[in-house]
C-alpha cells in the first residue's frame, strides 16, 4: 500500500514537474517573443532613421553637386511617359 | 471478571483485514485532504484569476505595462519615388519632479552629463514643479541618447516620437505644407493627404518584473496591436524639375528685388504638375511658425491680371470662330486707337495694318481689342470660361480659388476689349499653365493633378476647347512671338520654345486703378513647339522698375532655363542640333 502511495506520489510529483519545466520554456519563449517584438520595433525606428538619412544624402541638388565633383556625365533619363492619346478621345 | 488466560493467537485466514481496512481507510482520509486541499487551492487560484481581492489587482496591475507602438507616417515621394517628406524616431527627454530625489544637484547632474544648462533645467523644472512631466528637450542628439544610458537618476526619463523630415529642405514648402507637433497635417498637401499618410500606432501589453523589466507579452486578445503604418503618397512633382524651378525663381527675384513670384512645370497632356516653386520659400520644418502670409501656395491662392498671356487664349478662340483669319490683315492705327466706344487704346509700338498672326506675335492691344468688339461680348466671355478661366482647375491642392471673371451681366463696354488683353480678369498661375497645356496639347482642357499619373489614371480630359489645328497654328505663332516678338529672351539654343510674354500694372486696392510703378511680369510658354512634353509658367510680382519690369525682360529668361533643363532631363532630344547639350546633371551645376 506504501508502495503504491509512493509510486503514486513519485509518479504525481514527475508529471508536476514536467508541468512546470514545460511551463517555463513557455514562459521562456514568452520572454523571448517579447524581447522580438522589443528588437523589431527597434530595428524599424532603426530603419526609418536610415530611410531618412539615404533621402537627405541622394537629393537631386546634393546628387548633382557629388556628380559635378566627381567629374561624371550621365546619360539623359527615361523620358516621362505619355499614358493619354489625347488626339484619339473624344471630348 | 473472568481472567482470560493470555495465549497467543495464531493470525487466522481474516486476520490481516484489520490492518488493510486501517490503511485503507488512512490512505482514504490522505487523499480526501489532500483532494481538499488541492481543491482549495484550485478554487484560490480560480478566485485570483477571476475577482482577485482590491490589493492583489493593485499589485497584479503594477506588473502590467502597456507599450505603444509607433506607427509611421508615411512618405510624400516624387513621380520618380524619391522622397519628399519622410517621418523618424527622435528621443524626448522628460523629467518627473516628483521622483526627483536629490533636487539639489539633479539639475547639475543632468546638465553637466547632457550637455544643458543647469540653470535653464531648473527654470523649467520649477515653472512646473507639481506636474509629473517636465519636457526638457523634444528631440535628443545621438551622443545625448548615448550619454543617457548610463544614466540612471529617478525622476529623468526618455520617450520617443516620430518626427517629420523634409530632405529637399524648402523645396515646394507651401506646396507640401507641415505636420503639428503631434504629426497630424495642417496644411499644404500634408493636410489634404492626411488620412492616407497617417498610420494607426499599435500596442503591447507586457508582464513585468519587479524592476519593470519586461517579462513576456500578456496572453489574450487585445495584448497585442500591430501598428498600421500609412499609405505613401506619390505625387506627380519630379524633385529634379522642382530645384530647376526654385533656383531659376529665386535668382530672378533676388535679382530684381521681386516681391514674390511663382514658376509652374506642366506636363501638358496628363495634366502633372511637375514643379511648383513659390517665392519667398518655406521651411515645412519651421513653417508653423511663419506668418500666413508666406506659408500660402500663391501659385493657386492668388489671383493676378495675366496681361498680354491671356491673349493667345481669344486670338485663338477668334480664329476658331473664324472672326478672324490668320492672313487677315488688321488696321492697328499706328499705335493710337479710340474704340466705337470712346476708350482710348495704345500699343508700345505702332503698327499700320498687319496680319492676325502679326498681332500677337507684336503683342499689340489694338488688335486684339478691335477682333475682341468683333466677337462680342458672349463669345469672349464662352471662350474665357471654355480656357477654364472663372472656375477652380480641381486640382485638389488646398486654397484653390477660381479666380476672378465678371459674370457676363457686368460687363460693360470697356470689357470688349479689355479682356482680349488680359485686364478686368483674374487669374491664378495654375489656371494660366492649365490653359497653355490645351493650346500645347491640341486644344483639349485637363484638370491638373498634383498626383503621379499611371495607367490607370482616369483621362484627364474635360472637353475640347479648340480644334487642333487652331491650337497648333497658336504654338506656331506664338513660336514666333520667341523668335521675332517680345519673347526673344526665352529663344533657346536647343529646343524651340514657343510662348508669350505678359506685363500687367498692379491694381491699386485702395484708390481703384492701377498703380504707377508695380508691375507683374509674366511668361507662359512651353516646347518643343511641334511636340510638347512641358509648359511653364513663370510670374514674377512687383520687380525693382529700375532693373526692369516687362514679361519678356523678367519672366521670360528663368522660363527658357527651366524648359531647357527640364527638357534635357527628361531625355528629349534637342531640335537645335547645331548645339547639342551636355548631360543635364553633369551640366547644370550652381
Amino acid at each position: 500500500m506504501y508502495a503504491k502511495l509512493f509510486v503514486l506520489v513519485v509518479f504525481a510529483t514527475v508529471v508536476g514537474s514536467l508541468l512546470l519545466i514545460m511551463r517555463q520554456q513557455r514562459v521562456d519563449a514568452m520572454h523571448e517573443m517579447a524581447m522580438l517584438h522589443r528588437q523589431i520595433n527597434h530595428h524599424r525606428h532603426g530603419l526609418w532613421q536610415w530611410q531618412t538619412k539615404i533621402a537627405d544624402a541622394t537629393d537631386p541638388p546634393t546628387l548633382q553637386e557629388a556628380l559635378v565633383r566627381a567629374g561624371l556625365e550621365l546619360e539623359p533619363i527615361t523620358p516621362l511617359h505619355r499614358p493619354i492619346a489625347v488626339a484619339k478621345a473624344s471630348p | 471478571m473472568t481472567n482470560r488466560p493470555a495465549t497467543r493467537i495464531k493470525p487466522g485466514p481474516r486476520a490481516g483485514c484489520g490492518t488493510s481496512a486501517r490503511a485503507l481507510l488512512v490512505g482514504r482520509i490522505v487523499m480526501a485532504l489532500i483532494t481538499a486541499v488541492m481543491l482549495g487551492v484550485i478554487g484560490r487560484v480560480a478566485q485570483l484569476q477571476i475577482a482577485p481581492p482590491p490589493q492583489v489587482q493593485r499589485l497584479v496591475n503594477s506588473q502590467r505595462s502597456k507599450e505603444q507602438l509607433l506607427a509611421r507616417r508615411a512618405n510624400l515621394l516624387d513621380r520618380r519615388s524619391r522622397v519628399i517628406a519622410s517621418t523618424r524616431v527622435a528621443g524626448t527627454l522628460f523629467v518627473d519632479p516628483q521622483m526627483i530625489r536629490e533636487p539639489n544637484t539633479f539639475s547639475e547632474v543632468v546638465g553637466y552629463t547632457l550637455g544643458y544648462d543647469p540653470a535653464e533645467i531648473e527654470r523649467k523644472i520649477d515653472a512646473r514643479l507639481h506636474t509629473r512631466y517636465v519636457l526638457l528637450d523634444r528631440e535628443l542628439t545621438d551622443e545625448r541618447a548615448a550619454a543617457l544610458k548610463d544614466l540612471k537618476l529617478p525622476g529623468l526619463g526618455s520617450d520617443l516620437r516620430l518626427v517629420r523630415e523634409y530632405p529637399l529642405g524648402t523645396a515646394a514648402g507651401q506646396v507640401i505644407g507641415f505636420v503639428g507637433v503631434d504629426g497630424t497635417g495642417l496644411e499644404g498637401l500634408e493636410l489634404v493627404f492626411n488620412d492616407t499618410l497617417t498610420g494607426r500606432a499599435g500596442s503591447l501589453n507586457y508582464w513585468r518584473d519587479a524592476r519593470r523589466r519586461p517579462l513576456w507579452v500578456q496572453s489574450g486578445s487585445g495584448a497585442y496591436r500591430p501598428p498600421v503604418d500609412g499609405e505613401p503618397v506619390r505625387l506627380s512633382l519630379d524633385a529634379a524639375i522642382q530645384s530647376f524651378a526654385e533656383q531659376a525663381l529665386a535668382n530672378t527675384c533676388r535679382g530684381y528685388d521681386a516681391e514674390s513670384g511663382q514658376i509652374i512645370v506642366m506636363h501638358p497632356f496628363t495634366g502633372e504638375i511637375l514643379a511648383m516653386a513659390n517665392y519667398p520659400n518655406v521651411d515645412p520644418r519651421t513653417a508653423g511658425n511663419m506668418p500666413p502670409d508666406l506659408r500660402r501656395n500663391r501659385s493657386v491662392t492668388d489671383v493676378f491680371e495675366p496681361g498680354s498671356t491671356f491673349k493667345p487664349f481669344i486670338w485663338a478662340a477668334a480664329t476658331q470662330q473664324q472672326l478672324a483669319k490668320p492672313e487677315e490683315l488688321i488696321d492697328c492705327h499706328m499705335g493710337f486707337y479710340v474704340s466705337p466706344r470712346g476708350r482710348r487704346l495704345r500699343d508700345v509700338h505702332g503698327y499700320g495694318k498687319i496680319s492676325w498672326d502679326t498681332v500677337l506675335i507684336k503683342s499689340s492691344n489694338i488688335g486684339m481689342a478691335i477682333v475682341g468688339q468683333r466677337m462680342g461680348s458672349q463669345r469672349l466671355y464662352e471662350a474665357v470660361r471654355n480656357f477654364g478661366f472663372g472656375r477652380s482647375t480641381d486640382s485638389g491642392l488646398p486654397g484653390e480659388i477660381a479666380g476672378l471673371v465678371n459674370p457676363l451681366p457686368r460687363w460693360t463696354h470697356y470689357s470688349e476689349t479689355s479682356v482680349p488683353m488680359g485686364q478686368e480678369i483674374g487669374v491664378t498661375a495654375l489656371q494660366l499653365a492649365r490653359g497653355y497645356s490645351a493650346l500645347a496639347n491640341g486644344g483639349y482642357l485637363i484638370t491638373p493633378t498634383i498626383l503621379a499619373a499611371d495607367a490607370d489614371s482616369p483621362s484627364p480630359i474635360k472637353h475640347q476647347v479648340i480644334s487642333t489645328a487652331v491650337a497648333n497654328h497658336t504654338r506656331q505663332v506664338m513660336r514666333l512671338v520667341v523668335t521675332e516678338g517680345t519673347g526673344q529672351k526665352a529663344k533657346s539654343d536647343l529646343y524651340e520654345i514657343f510662348g508669350k510674354t505678359g506685363t500687367a500694372q498692379v491694381p491699386d486696392r485702395v484708390r481703384g486703378g492701377y498703380t504707377a510703378d508695380k508691375y507683374t511680369a509674366v511668361f507662359a510658354g512651353g516646347g518643343p513647339v511641334n511636340d510638347p512634353q512641358v509648359v511653364v509658367v513663370t510670374v514674377i510680382h512687383q520687380p525693382d522698375k529700375r532693373k526692369g519690369y516687362y514679361g519678356g525682360i523678367v519672366a521670360a529668361p528663368p522660363s527658357k532655363q527651366v524648359i531647357e533643363q527640364t527638357l534635357a532631363y527628361l531625355g528629349v532630344t534637342p531640335t537645335q542640333p547645331q548645339a547639342p547639350p551636355k548631360p543635364l546633371l553633369a551640366r547644370s551645376g550652381h
